[in-house]
């Protein structure tokens, strides 16, 4: 479970949104402006925190790319150490890219939630909440 | 008497009123008026789906192998029907309820419209798959003496339900329920339900109020 989707979990839990609906008795209680500036708030701070770790793999990609070339010029007559060290970064490479897409699609959605929060009403901003968390696969969930 | 006949799957059939597709459940949504379910307690469809189709689409197919009669989206004119056709002894209307109405496929209908539905000869078997309906049962119960009327004094969760259901329908189709228990042949409706429902609650405080 991503980060975005705990904070999603948290938020429906206390507005108590989460819960499986019955059928019948009252209706569910009207989500407070102060519940969705708490919201609000938290994804900005887990925006800010998933832009500095975008900026740290991208780093890291980098930092292996160089390392790639430098092996690459380095085991240029050895090839049994070359393929050896291009494997484990090719491995390392593709780790880190899986990693930058992850936090990529987690910062889209951050970015466009703290952009849409202030403009809509409570109402709205838990249904945006349910179908973005409900929307998540069961076995990604797990709650 | 209803009590105490034999029911197979074949004789019940189950009136879904709640949504069961995505078009349907938009459709529902944007009647403002005259809706409740999706509007007031799973306003999303991811969520909608997270909490009764995934479940529906799991059990409903079973219950149609069964022999269970599975009407979907059933308006308050095919609730009428089913019961005026008498192909049914016992009729499970799996409903959302909100203070004085049933929603259907069609919208709320209040409880002397859903009293008016039952015909004076119907002697089968109601099962009133919603929450909190006594005063709809105290109607039914007063203006329909013939019918025999059951329902739930719980909060009525749609998953907790329909599975139920499962074991219930699995009991009357004379199905052991579990590993070494042998198949009971035919039982009567509410003896099937009793077992069922010690079958997934097996505590009797668990148990309190959830058939009346």
């Amino acid at each position: 479970m991503t980060r975005l989707d705990r904070a999603l979990q948290q938020f429906l839990e206390e507005t108590g949104r989460l819960k499986e609906p019955v059928l019948g008795g009252p209706a569910q209680r009207r989500i407070s402006a102060g519940e969705v500036e708490k919201l609000h708030t938290k994804l900005t701070a887990l925006a800010q925190r998933s832009r500095r770790l975008s900026t740290l793999l991208v780093l890291l990609y980098v930092i292996l790319f160089v390392v790639l070339l430098v092996a690459a010029v380095h085991y240029r007559e050895e090839p049994t150490k070359l393929n050896t060290a291009l494997g484990v970064i090719g491995a390392s490479v593709a780790g880190l890219l899986r990693g930058i897409r992850d936090v990529w699609r987690q910062q889209s959605a951050l970015d466009v939630l703290v952009a849409i929060i202030p403009n809509l009403p409570p109402e709205e901003v838990a249904r945006v909440a349910e179908s973005l968390f409900f929307s998540t696969p069961k076995e990604q969930r797990k709650h | 008497m209803i009590s105490q006949e034999i029911v197979r799957p074949s004789d019940c059939t189950l009136a879904v009123c709640l949504p069961t597709s995505r078009e349907r459940f938009m459709k529902a949504r944007a009647d403002v008026e005259n809706r409740d379910f999706v509007l007031h307690h799973c306003a999303t469809w991811e969520k909608y789906n997270h909490y009764v189709m995934s479940h529906l689409s799991i059990v409903l197919p079973e219950l149609i192998r069964m022999g269970v009669c599975v009407q979907l989206d059933v308006t308050h004119c095919d609730f009428s029907r089913l019961l005026s056709s008498a192909r049914s002894r016992v009729i499970i209307l799996f409903a959302h309820y909100v203070e004085g109405a049933a929603e259907f496929a069609d919208g709320l209908h209040s409880d002397e419209a859903v009293t008016l539905a039952v015909p004076c000869e119907f002697d089968g078997l109601l099962d009133l798959c919603v929450c909190h309906p006594k005063l709809l049962v105290q109607r039914l119960r007063d203006e329909r003496p013939r019918c025999l009327v059951k329902f739930t004094n719980r909060p009525a969760r749609t998953s907790f339900w329909i599975h139920l259901y499962r074991v219930l329908f699995a009991i009357l189709e004379g199905e052991a329920i579990a590993p070494g228990q042998r198949p009971t042949g035919g039982v009567p409706y509410l003896l099937a339900l009793e077992r069922a429902v010690a079958a997934m609650l097996p505590s009797r405080q668990s148990q309190e109020g959830l058939l009346e």
